[in-house]
C-alpha cells in the first residue's frame, strides 16, 4: 500500500523533473531557433572579429536565425554558414549585404543583414550574400587612437605658433600699424578691381575671337592691314606684360603669407627686420603700380580706333541686355 | 615512515574504490535486476531529498541575486542580474549545491546504512539467503543516485531562478515574461548540458563513495560513524574533484 | 562407506589468518547428519570464521570445506547459491533487516529460492516460521522494536523458512538473559527434533551446550583439541578443558 504511494510520489517527482528539463530545453532551442525550419544561406567576409558559431543574425534588429558553422575559405575569405528562419527568408534579397555588428560595445557578435535593393530577388537555400568590411571594437580603437595622436601634434603645433606669435613683439607692432593694414587693405581692393577688369577683358577677348572666327566687323581688316596688326601685337605684349607683373605680385604676396603661415622661424625675423617691412611696402607698392598699368592698357585698349566701334557695339548690347 | 604508510593507505584506497566501481559495472548490467528495491531507492533519494535541496536552492537563488545586485549597478549593468544569476545557477550553484546538499545527505545515509548492515551482518544474512548483497544494496544506490541528481538538479535550478526573480523584484520591477526572456536569451545548451551531464557523475560519485564506505565499514559500531562521515567528506571532495574535470573537458570540447 | 554417508559437512586441514593473525591453522571437522556438534572456544578463536566458510562467505586460505560432498571453494556463484538454501545460518547479531517489517524479512529469502509461490502460500510459510518459534503477533513490527530475544527467534525463523537441512548458529544465546537464552537452546533442540537438521552451534554458554549438545568440539588454537559427549568432557581433569567447566 505504501509502496503504491511512494512510487506514485516518485513518479510525480521523475515527471516534474524531467518536464521541467525539457520545457527548459525548448525554451533554449527556441531562443538559438533549432527547431524551426529554417534555410541555409552563405555570408563571406574578409574578417569575422571574433564571430563564433551560434552568434544571432539579425534583420532589421530582430533575431531570426543563427551561424551554424564558420570556415576558412583562403586567406583574406571566410565564409559563415547561416541558419535563417524560413518564414524571414523571404525578406532577405540577393543585394542584401551582411555586416557583422555586436550586441552593445561588449556584447556577443552579431550578423546584421540589410534589407537589400527592393528590385532584386530574394535569396533561396545556399545563396550567398556579401559583405561590408566589419567595423569592429578593434578598429574603431585603431582610429580614435591614431586620431588622438593627430590632434596632439596639432596642439602642440598650435601651442609652439601661439608662443611664438606672443614672443614676437614685430608682429605686433605689424599688427598694430594702422598704415600698413591700409595699404594692404587698399592692395587688396586694386587686386580685386584688376581682377574684375581682367575678367572683363578676358570676356571681351573671347567674344571677338568668336567674332572673328565667324569673319565679323572690323578683324577682316585688322588681319589684312600690316600696320594695324604690328599696332595690335604691340598692345597685346604690355597686356600681357602688365598680367605678368601682377602674376609676380600675386607670387610675392603668396610666399609672404605661406612664410607667415607655416614657417614661424622667418616670420619672427622677417617681422623684426625693418627691411623687411620697407619691402613689403615696396612690393604692395608695385603691385598698386602694375595694376595701374593693367587699367591703363585696358583703357589704350578701349579707345584704340580698331576696337572702339567693338567695345561700344558691346556696351550697348549689355545695356540692350539689361 | 608514518607519511610513507598514509600515502599507500590513499592508494590503496583509490585502488579499492577503482576495483569497487569495476564491480559495479561488472554485477550492475548482469541480471537479476532489483527494481523495487531500486525504486524505493529512487523514492528515499530522489524524493525525499527533494524538500532540502528546494529550500537550499531557494535561498541560494535569493541571496545570489542580492548580493550581485550592488556590484552588477556599479557597473550600471543592473538589467544583466537575471542574465548573471540565471548562468551562474544553471552552470554551477545549482548541479554543486544539490550535489554537496545529497553528499550529506545522502551520502552519510548509504554510509551508515549500509555501514550497520554490514556490522550487524545483514549483509553477510543477505548473501546466504541467495540475494546479491552487492545488486540488492550497491548497485540500487548507486543507479538511484545516479538518476535521481540529475533531476534535483534541474528542480533545483528551477527554484533557485524563481527565487531569484524574486531577489530581483525585492529592488527594481522585472515582470516575469521580461525575466523569463532575459534568463532564456542567456542560458544556452552549452550551459544545461555539461551541467547537466555532471550531475550524473555527481549522483555517481555520491553513491559508490557511501556504498564503498559504508560496504567495507570495519567491525563495530565506531565502524558506522566513520563510514558515514567519511562518505561526506570524501564524497563532497569528489564533486570538486569532478567539478574541476568538467569544466576543462567543456572548455576543450568549447562549450564554455 | 555408510559413515562416509552420514557425514554432511566435513573440513580437512582448514587454514584462514587474517594478515598475521592465524585463526584456523589446520582445522578437521565432521558433522554427522541430524547431530548437535557444539563448537566450544574462547572469543576471538575463529569459530566464526569456521562456519562463515562454510557458507562461502569466506574462503579458507588452503584445507578443504566439503557440505553435501561439494567443495564449497570451488563452485560457482549459482551453484553456491543452490547449495545455501540447503544451509540455515543464524548469525550473532540476529541480522534482521532494519528497514523491513518482520513479515518482509522473513519474505525475504523466499523472493530468491521459491519464487512461483502465491501470496497466500507465502503467507502461511510466514505464520508458519513464526508459530514455530512463538512471535506470530509480531508479523508487523518493525525490528528496532524488538527485543533481543525475539530478534534472535524471528531471525532463528527467517533461516528456517527455507526449511535447511542443516543449520549453522553463531553464538545463539550470545547477549541474551539466561532465561531466554535457555529458550532459545530450546528451540534449537526442538528444531533438530522437527526437521531433522544437522547442526553446529557456536559457543561459549556452557548451559546452552548443555542443553543442545550431541557431541562438543574444543577449538583451541586454531586447532580441534578434542571432541566427546558434555559428560565425558566434563570429567576430564585437563588444564585446557577445565576452564569451560568452571
Amino acid at each position: 500500500m505504501t509502496k503504491t504511494t511512494n512510487n506514485i510520489k516518485l513518479g510525480l517527482f521523475v515527471t516534474i523533473g524531467t518536464a521541467l528539463l525539457i520545457i527548459a530545453l525548448y525554451l533554449i532551442g527556441s531562443k538559438q531557433h533549432l527547431f524551426n525550419d529554417s534555410v541555409k544561406l552563405n555570408a563571406v567576409f574578409k574578417n569575422v572579429d571574433g564571430l563564433r558559431n551560434g552568434n544571432n543574425i539579425r534583420f532589421a534588429g530582430i533575431t531570426i536565425g543563427t551561424i551554424e558553422k564558420i570556415d576558412i575559405i583562403t586567406d583574406s575569405l571566410v565564409v559563415a554558414t547561416l541558419l535563417v528562419d524560413k518564414e524571414s527568408v523571404k525578406f532577405i534579397r540577393k543585394t542584401s549585404i551582411a555586416d557583422i555588428g555586436s550586441d552593445g560595445l561588449m556584447g556577443n557578435k552579431l550578423i546584421n543583414i540589410s534589407p537589400g535593393e527592393p528590385g532584386s530577388a530574394v535569396v533561396i537555400e545556399n545563396d550567398t550574400i556579401y559583405s561590408l568590411a566589419p567595423i569592429g571594437t578593434d578598429g574603431l580603437m585603431r582610429t580614435l587612437s591614431n586620431t588622438n595622436n593627430n590632434v596632439l601634434d596639432i596642439t602642440q603645433d598650435l601651442k609652439q605658433i601661439t608662443k611664438r606669435i606672443n614672443e614676437s613683439h614685430a608682429l605686433w607692432d605689424l599688427l598694430a600699424d594702422t598704415g600698413s593694414t591700409k595699404k594692404i587693405k587698399s592692395s587688396i581692393q586694386h587686386l580685386e578691381t584688376m581682377t574684375s577688369n581682367a575678367n572683363t577683358v578676358a570676356a571681351d577677348v573671347e567674344s571677338m575671337v568668336k567674332d572673328i572666327k565667324n569673319g565679323k566687323g572690323a578683324v577682316g581688316k585688322i588681319i589684312s592691314d600690316e600696320h594695324t596688326a604690328v599696332e595690335f601685337e604691340t598692345l597685346l605684349k604690355n597686356l600681357r606684360e602688365s598680367s605678368d607683373t601682377a602674376k609676380l605680385a600675386l607670387h610675392h604676396m603668396h610666399e609672404f603669407m605661406r612664410d607667415l603661415n607655416i614657417t614661424p622661424g622667418p616670420l619672427g625675423v622677417l617681422a623684426r627686420d625693418t627691411a623687411m617691412a620697407n619691402d613689403m611696402r615696396s612690393m604692395i607698392h608695385n603691385m598698386n603700380n602694375s595694376t595701374a598699368t593693367l587699367s591703363e592698357n585696358m583703357k589704350a585698349l578701349q579707345g584704340n580706333f580698331l576696337f572702339r566701334k567693338y567695345f561700344k557695339r558691346q556696351a550697348k548690347k549689355n545695356v540692350s541686355g539689361k | 615512515m608514518a607519511k610513507q604508510s598514509r600515502r599507500s593507505e590513499f592508494l590503496s584506497e583509490v585502488g579499492n574504490i577503482s576495483a569497487f566501481t569495476g564491480k559495479f559495472f561488472r554485477e550492475g548490467f548482469k541480471p537479476r535486476y532489483e527494481w523495487s528495491e531500486l525504486f524505493r531507492q529512487c523514492y528515499i533519494i530522489g524524493y525525499e531529498s527533494f524538500p532540502l535541496v528546494g529550500i537550499t536552492a531557494f535561498i541560494m537563488g535569493l541571496v545570489l541575486t542580492v548580493q550581485s545586485r550592488p556590484t552588477l549597478e556599479e557597473f550600471g549593468a543592473a538589467s544583466y542580474l537575471p542574465a548573471m544569476v540565471a548562468v551562474s545557477i544553471v552552470r554551477e550553484i545549482g548541479p554543486v549545491i544539490t550535489a554537496l546538499i545529497c553528499a550529506g545527505k545522502i551520502g552519510s545515509s548509504i554510509g551508515a546504512e549500509l555501514g550497520s548492515m554490514r556490522v550487524t551482518e545483514q549483509i553477510d544474512a543477505m548473501e546466504v539467503s541467495g540475494t546479491n548483497p552487492f545488486k540488492y544494496l550497491v548497485v540500487t544506490r548507486v543507479i538511484a543516485c545516479t538518476l535521481m541528481l540529475p533531476i534535483l538538479a534541474v528542480l533545483a535550478d528551477g527554484i533557485g531562478l524563481y527565487a531569484s526573480y524574486i531577489g530581483v523584484n525585492l529592488k527594481g520591477i522585472v515582470s516575469l515574461n521580461l525575466y523569463k526572456t532575459q534568463v532564456f536569451e542567456s542560458i544556452t545548451f552549452s550551459d544545461v548540458m555539461p551541467a547537466l551531464v555532471k550531475t550524473y557523475f555527481f549522483g555517481f560519485a555520491i553513491g559508490i563513495i557511501g556504498s564503498y564506505k559504508g560496504y567495507f565499514s570495519n567491525k563495530g559500531t565506531e565502524g558506522v560513524g566513520i563510514a558515514a562521515n567519511s562518505a561526506v567528506v570524501v564524497s563532497s571532495l569528489m564533486i570538486f574533484v569532478i567539478d574541476l574535470i568538467a569544466v576543462q573537458i567543456a572548455d576543450l570540447l568549447g562549450l564554455t | 562407506m555408510s559413515n562416509e554417508e552420514n557425514i554432511v559437512v566435513s573440513t580437512q586441514h582448514l587454514v584462514k589468518s587474517f594478515g598475521e593473525n592465524h585463526v584456523l591453522k589446520g582445522f578437521n571437522l565432521e558433522l554427522n547428519r541430524g547431530e548437535n556438534l557444539v563448537v566450544l572456544g574462547k572469543s576471538g578463536s575463529g569459530k566464526s570464521v569456521l562456519i562463515k566458510c562454510m557458507v562461502g562467505l569466506l574462503y579458507p586460505d588452503s584445507g578443504s570445506v566439503s557440505v553435501f560432498g561439494k567443495e564449497i571453494p570451488s563452485l560457482t556463484q549459482l551453484q553456491l547459491d543452490e547449495l545455501r538454501t540447503k544451509i540455515g545460518f543464524l548469525f550473532q547479531s540476529s541480522a534482521l533487516y532494519d528497514s523491513m517489517t518482520v513479515r518482509e524479512n522473513l519474505e525475504f529469502p523466499l523472493r530468491r529460492h521459491w519464487k512461483h509461490k502465491t501470496k497466500d502460500e507465502i503467507n502461511e510459510l510466514v505464520m508458519e516460521a513464526l508459530r514455530n518459534v512463538g512471535l506470530e503477533r509480531a508479523v508487523d513490527l518493525m525490528p528496532s522494536e524488538l527485543s533481543g530475544g525475539m530478534r534472535k527467534r524471528i531471525g532463528l525463523a527467517r533461516t528456517l523458512i527455507l526449511k535447511p537441512e542443516i543449520m549453522l548458529y553463531d553464538e545463539p544465546t550470545t547477549g541474551l538473559d539466561p532465561i531466554t537464552g535457555r529458550e532459545i537452546s530450546n528451540l534449537i533442540v526442538a528444531i533438530q527434533e522437527k526437521y531433522q537438521t544437522s547442526s553446529i552451534i557456536i559457543t561459549h554458554d556452557m548451559e546452552c551446550a548443555k542443553i543442545v549438545a550431541n557431541r562438543i568440539m574444543i577449538l583451541i588454537d586454531g586447532l580441534k583439541y578434542t571432541v566427546g559427549t558434555y559428560d565425558e568432557l566434563k570429567k576430564s581433569n585437563d588444564p585446557n578443558i577445565k576452564p569451560f567447566f568452571a
